[in-house]
């Protein structure tokens, strides 16, 4: 009975405006565009990927809106994700600043198994822009990083294809690492599940 | 002084109601139709050859190319015929009228009808010359509100001088092409829609006239009172150089303007201060030009760095509603609302759209816990239940087996929202903007300010339908793994709605045909929908709190117990839909007794 998971599911919050459907596209479909849509709700674009050389799995790459009071309808999609990146905008101290808040927001809504183990990845976006522009030095993210329990970092730029790649092939791995030990925590799950049924009274479930 | 809070609308919903038509035409008279139509040269003739013409509308708003036929043009259609018209699919198999076909395609000569309804010609040089002598040019207005206006000279010569035919921009200055639909579509569905609209208008004219209302300038303010054939011309476009107008006047927009003479301006004035401050600013500015990139009238000049106008106006208004509302403040999607809006009508108008929207037709929707917008997923949930059973499978009851290896109660959907309704939500915060190609959008707008937001739940319906049917069959008991399966799904729903770039195809779909399962939806049944939603997730929530309060010190046997309870309460309070036929209201719960001694036997 065990359920061959093949789809990750990954999930990109962030403050509003800090590229996070830019980062998704060129990800995706390696493009960019100055173009882009504010994010109402959610959105979300699939990807093949090969991870470690041999396993092959698609990943659901989820897109969300930035606005603060889009959370309260964020909250049943977070169940079941495989990892979550958080991007900031170098130019944005404040986004920075809320990326610890993302994090935690994400855990409350997210019921994961272990929080202290589920993966996380930080982006820190737009590293394109001229110096003087960038705001959060770099040691503040390593810093960050570090306390949030050695979270992986990538200066990316969405704009010049810079390091997105590479931060989405270890999104990959630990999407799958954490999707591998949850399907084993969900055959646990599954029959417990069934021991309350068999405990319980009949169902009440007539179809 | 003003009241800085918004006036109560909410109240007046109920006048929006308006029963369900049986809508008068079967296949049968279609099709005589669409034979007397052509045989009674429904076409051009030589003297009433079409003109594309450029026009702008007297409340402000955009420069259009219009299709349209000149005023001396007479519509030959007698009563008889306009009670038994069939334009939704007439249009499409005619194709006798040459004349225009010849013209769109060959880009055809350009005219600018002035106001007066005069035209005058124009060549491509010394445009901007005539169209100032023509008085059509924006004047300066106040310093505070300069965007009276949205076409640039720039932009009417650029029009004068290329058909939408012939551009990469469509009427409203959207690009054409898109992620889902090529410029080569959009030119072959243009051509068949731009003649449904030059009739459409045709037929609205006559009924302006037929009611004793100027059409004055082709920018009409008052259009006649409510009646099924006004609804069934609504729903079948309002043109577009009136839906400015339209939406005023059907929203009722003079009557909260009148009470509010002056605000707009205060509120200007308040903003304008330099020590004025906002937590909205930010995130306000941010949203300003990644609101339409793709329309011409919301991106920078080549040569300046300064923003358009309609970026002005639109940074205006999102400023001075953030703190007209305090209890909306500014909501990501208001800025597609408001961006729509000013290509239609000027901004003083848009702001108080603005508030009527977010009041009257969206109450709750944009506020900061998005609450309205929970509750109009929990009544399209319910709706989805009802109407669509197939697809209430796929999102909704295969998944609480597998999710949760139990059977929680009827009602757990109403305020555990499933995932499908992130991306139905936005169909609500924005009105399908942005969902659905923009004439489709538009479409959708007339009906919503003429009959009440019981049309967003139909559209939804339709959409959801549709894009069903483009999935292979639910495979319950398959091995397919059942991730693939909400993947397809949200895939479809996320893009098939964006390919509808025919607009009839949908309106068609959701509200116009007889004996429509959907019929029975109208804005009643909706708002009762709502307070029943309402109330369910009030009631879960204060169980939730007393639950959290006994389970800090009790066992976990009685929080299983205490779930139970919550099961047990909201499992016996169905949701019963009004029945349309012979008016009886079925409840679930007599259903499910039927069901439950039926299966005793």
């Amino acid at each position: 009975m065990s359920r061959k998971k093949n789809i990750l599911k990954v999930i990109i919050l962030g403050d509003s405006g800090v590229g996070k459907t830019s980062l998704m596209h060129r990800y995706v479909n390696d493009k960019y565009s100055q173009q882009y849509k504010a994010t109402i709700g959610a959105d979300f674009l699939t990807k093949e990927v090969v991870v470690n050389d041999d396993k092959v799995a698609t990943m659901q790459v989820w897109d969300t809106a930035g606005q603060e009071r889009f959370q309260s309808l964020g909250v049943a999609f977070y169940r079941g994700a495989d990892c979550c990146v958080l991007v900031y905008d170098v130019t944005n101290a404040k986004s920075f600043d809320n990326v610890k808040s993302w994090r935690d927001e994400f855990l409350v809504h997210a019921n994961v198994a272990s929080p202290e183990t589920f993966p996380f990845v930080i982006l820190a976006n737009k590293v394109d822009v001229e110096e003087s522009k960038k705001v959060v030095s770099s040691r503040s993210a390593q810093e960050l990083a570090k306390s949030l329990g050695n979270v992986p970092l990538f200066f990316t730029s969405a704009k010049d294809s810079i390091n997105v790649q590479d931060a989405f092939e270890e999104i990959a791995r630990s999407a799958l690492q954490q999707s591998q030990s949850d399907a084993d925590a969900y055959e646990d799950d599954l029959n417990e599940a069934i021991n309350i049924q068999l405990d319980g009274e009949p169902s009440s479930c007539g179809c | 002084m003003f009241s800085p809070s918004a006036p109560d609308l909410s109240q007046n919903s109920g006048e929006l109601n308006a029963s369900e038509p049986s809508f008068a035409s079967d296949e049968g008279t279609l099709r005589k139709n669409v034979v007397r139509n052509n045989g009674q040269s429904h076409h051009a003739s030589p003297s009433k050859r079409p003109k594309s013409t450029i026009l702008r509308e007297n409340s402000g708003g955009l420069s259009f190319i219009n299709l349209y036929y000149d005023s001396a043009d007479k519509d030959d259609d007698d009563e008889a015929q306009l009670q038994h018209e069939s334009e939704m699919n007439s249009y499409k198999v005619d194709q006798s009228n040459s004349d225009v076909e010849q013209l769109l395609q060959e880009g055809g000569p350009m005219r600018l009808s002035a106001r007066d309804g005069s035209n005058s010609n124009l060549d491509d040089s010394g445009s901007s010359d005539a169209l100032n002598t023509a008085g059509l040019l924006p004047t300066p207005e106040s310093e505070s509100r300069s965007s009276q206006f949205l076409g640039s000279a720039s932009l009417i010569e650029d029009a004068a001088s290329n058909s939408v035919k012939n551009s990469h921009l469509d009427r409203y200055g959207f690009m054409k092409q898109n992620q889902y639909i090529s410029e080569k579509q959009f030119n072959e569905w243009w051509t068949n829609y731009s003649k449904y609209c030059i009739r459409r208008k045709r037929k609205w004219k006559d009924l302006l006239l037929k009611s004793g209302l100027p059409v004055d300038n082709d920018s009409p303010t008052r259009f006649p009172s409510k009646s099924e054939k006004l609804k069934r011309y609504v729903r079948k476009g309002i043109p577009a150089e009136w839906r400015g107008n339209a939406w005023w006047y059907f929203a009722r927009g003079d009557e909260l303007l009148s009470k509010n003479i002056g605000v707009y301006d205060k509120l200007l004035t308040k903003i304008n201060n330099p020590s004025f401050a906002s937590k909205d600013t930010e995130i306000i500015e941010r949203d300003l030009h990644r609101t339409f990139p793709d329309n011409v009238h919301f991106q920078k000049s080549k040569d300046s760095d300064e923003d358009p106008l309609t970026i002005k106006s639109l940074r205006r208004i999102l400023k001075a509603f953030a703190i007209y509302n305090s209890k909306i403040g500014y909501c990501q999607s208001m800025n597609f609302l408001v961006g729509l809006l000013l290509l239609f009508m000027d901004e003083e108008r848009a702001f108080w759209m603005l508030v009527i929207i977010t009041s009257r037709y969206l109450p709750g929707v944009h506020s900061i816990n998005l609450e309205g917008v929970n509750i109009n997923q929990g009544v399209l949930l319910l709706c989805i239940k009802e109407y669509l059973p197939d697809f209430w499978q796929r999102i909704y009851s295969n998944k609480t087996h597998r999710d949760s290896g139990k059977i929680n109660n009827k009602n757990e959907f109403l305020y555990k929202l499933p995932p499908v309704t992130l991306c139905t939500a936005s169909w609500f915060m924005s009105c399908f903007i942005g969902v659905v190609p923009v004439e489709t959008t538009l479409r959708i707008w007339d009906c919503l300010f003429y009959e009440g937001s019981h049309i967003l739940f139909k559209m939804s319906l339709a959409i959801l339908e549709l894009s069903g049917n483009n999935l292979p069959k639910a495979h319950h008991m398959s091995n397919k793994n059942a991730d693939d399966e909400d993947m397809e799904l949200f895939q479809a729903i996320q893009t098939f709605p964006k390919q509808l770039i025919n607009p009839n195809d949908i309106i068609d779909k959701a509200i116009f045909k007889r004996r429509l399962k959907f019929n029975a939806l109208n804005q009643d049944e909706i708002e009762r929908c709502k307070k029943y939603v309402i109330s369910q997730r009030a009631k879960y929530k204060n169980f939730q709190e007393v639950m959290k309060n006994d389970t800090a010190n009790s066992s976990k046997r009685d929080s299983v117990l205490a779930q139970d309870l919550i099961n047990e309460t909201f499992s016996n309070e169905g949701y019963g839909f009004k029945k349309g036929l012979n008016g009886v209201n079925w409840n679930n719960n007599i259903k499910e007794r039927v069901r439950r001694l039926s299966r005793k036997r």
